[in-house]
């Protein structure tokens, strides 16, 4: 099992690393070097760390650690099979967590990132309709249920695309450099991670790298079924190509846009799941 | 005691509940759910305790900018 979570780490960043080198070409820059947020994470860990003086000492260290538990009790949770349910209040967690970051540091820049969050989080959580959309072809919500019926049926991408396509949102929008990333925009210095240097920072790296992973892993479950490792590596490269060109190619929205677009989509998602429950 | 041994001690002692209970699991004496519950309590503070304790020092004499 730490194994398992070794893995998903380091693959995480390697994978938060391709996404800034894909980017950087698309731009016709050299870019960075793939394994590059490896780097940051052992270069912020070797850092000399304190707490700043505005900061409150529990919250500020606290949440880090949070942030790294709630994901890795989202990974067993998909690596045991179970439901989306937990994943689901897992990404809710999240959001409060971020918006930990931002407010215990005492820092303008963090304070306006875990608004954002909370902002995002109204327009981000509905999107999770697609878990409805799912459930009501394979009447349940346990991934190990969710896998059988693609087993039988084919995978959920071809069934319901557009459940997929809402999931994705989900996906892009906790990727860096993308049209929702509200939360840590350059006018925010880093948004809510501002204030969190060295050894937290590192911290926070380890929980980019596991989130990065778990989602993709959850994507890939809920509409591909069960896959070997191998294809899961597979799996996982090209949707974060593909999330790459999308960052690259869109502008960073305002967040009143970010908001609107998003709710816009949750909109269409509702009225899919709304026909889909009538004539499914 | 220092606070760098505090430090080093919780890495020891997460890393060494960690490994207990991968014992432990593997003898089915604790069942999965129970060996995925110390990690993902133990884990977090193993990291950041690590990160802690193999930092530079807290009030080494940095070099200062001065210019380029």
């Amino acid at each position: 099992m730490i194994g398992y979570l070794l893995f998903a780490v380091v693959f995480g960043l390697l994978l938060l690393g391709i996404h800034r080198k894909v980017i950087a070409r698309i731009q016709r820059r050299p870019g960075p070097p793939v394994w590059q947020e490896l780097l940051h994470l052992l270069k912020f860990s070797f850092k000399s760390t304190w707490i700043p003086a505005t900061a409150s000492d529990t919250l500020f260290v606290g949440v880090v650690l949070v942030a790294i538990g709630i994901w890795s009790a989202a990974l067993f949770v998909i690596l045991a099979g179970g439901s989306i349910l937990i994943i689901f209040g897992i990404y809710m967690l999240h959001k409060i967590v971020e918006h930990g970051f931002g407010l215990s540091s005492g820092s303008p820049y963090g304070k306006f990132g875990g608004v954002r969050s909370v902002i995002s989080a109204a327009s981000e959580i509905p999107l999770f309709v697609s878990v409805a959309v799912v459930a009501f072809y394979t009447e349940s919500l346990e991934l190990s249920s969710i896998i059988k019926y693609q087993d039988t049926h084919g995978p959920l991408l071809f069934i319901v695309p557009l459940a997929a396509v809402a999931m994705y949102i989900v996906i892009l929008s906790k990727m860096p450099f993308g049209p929702f990333s509200i939360v840590e925009s350059k006018e925010l210095v880093s948004g809510y991670k501002t204030e969190h240097f060295g050894a937290w920072r590192a911290g926070l790296e380890v929980c980019n790298g596991l989130k990065t992973f778990v989602l993709m892993l959850m994507f890939l479950t809920v509409f591909i079924g069960g896959l070997s490792i191998w294809w899961i590596v597979v799996g996982m490269i090209i949707i974060t190509i593909s999330l790459s060109f999308t960052c690259a190619l869109s502008p960073m929205l305002s967040p009143f846009d970010s908001v609107t677009v998003q709710m816009l989509i949750t909109g269409v998602m509702l009225g899919y799941a709304a026909v889909l429950g009538v004539f499914a | 005691m220092k606070r760098k041994d505090k430090i080093r001690g919780s890495v020891f002692i997460t890393g060494a509940f960690m490994i207990i209970g991968f014992l432990l699991w593997q003898s089915s004496i604790l069942p999965l759910a129970g060996y995925e519950a110390i990690i993902v309590l133990c884990f977090p503070i193993f990291v950041i305790c690590l990160f802690l304790w193999w930092m530079a020092r807290e009030h080494g004499g940095d070099i200062p900018f001065i210019g380029y």
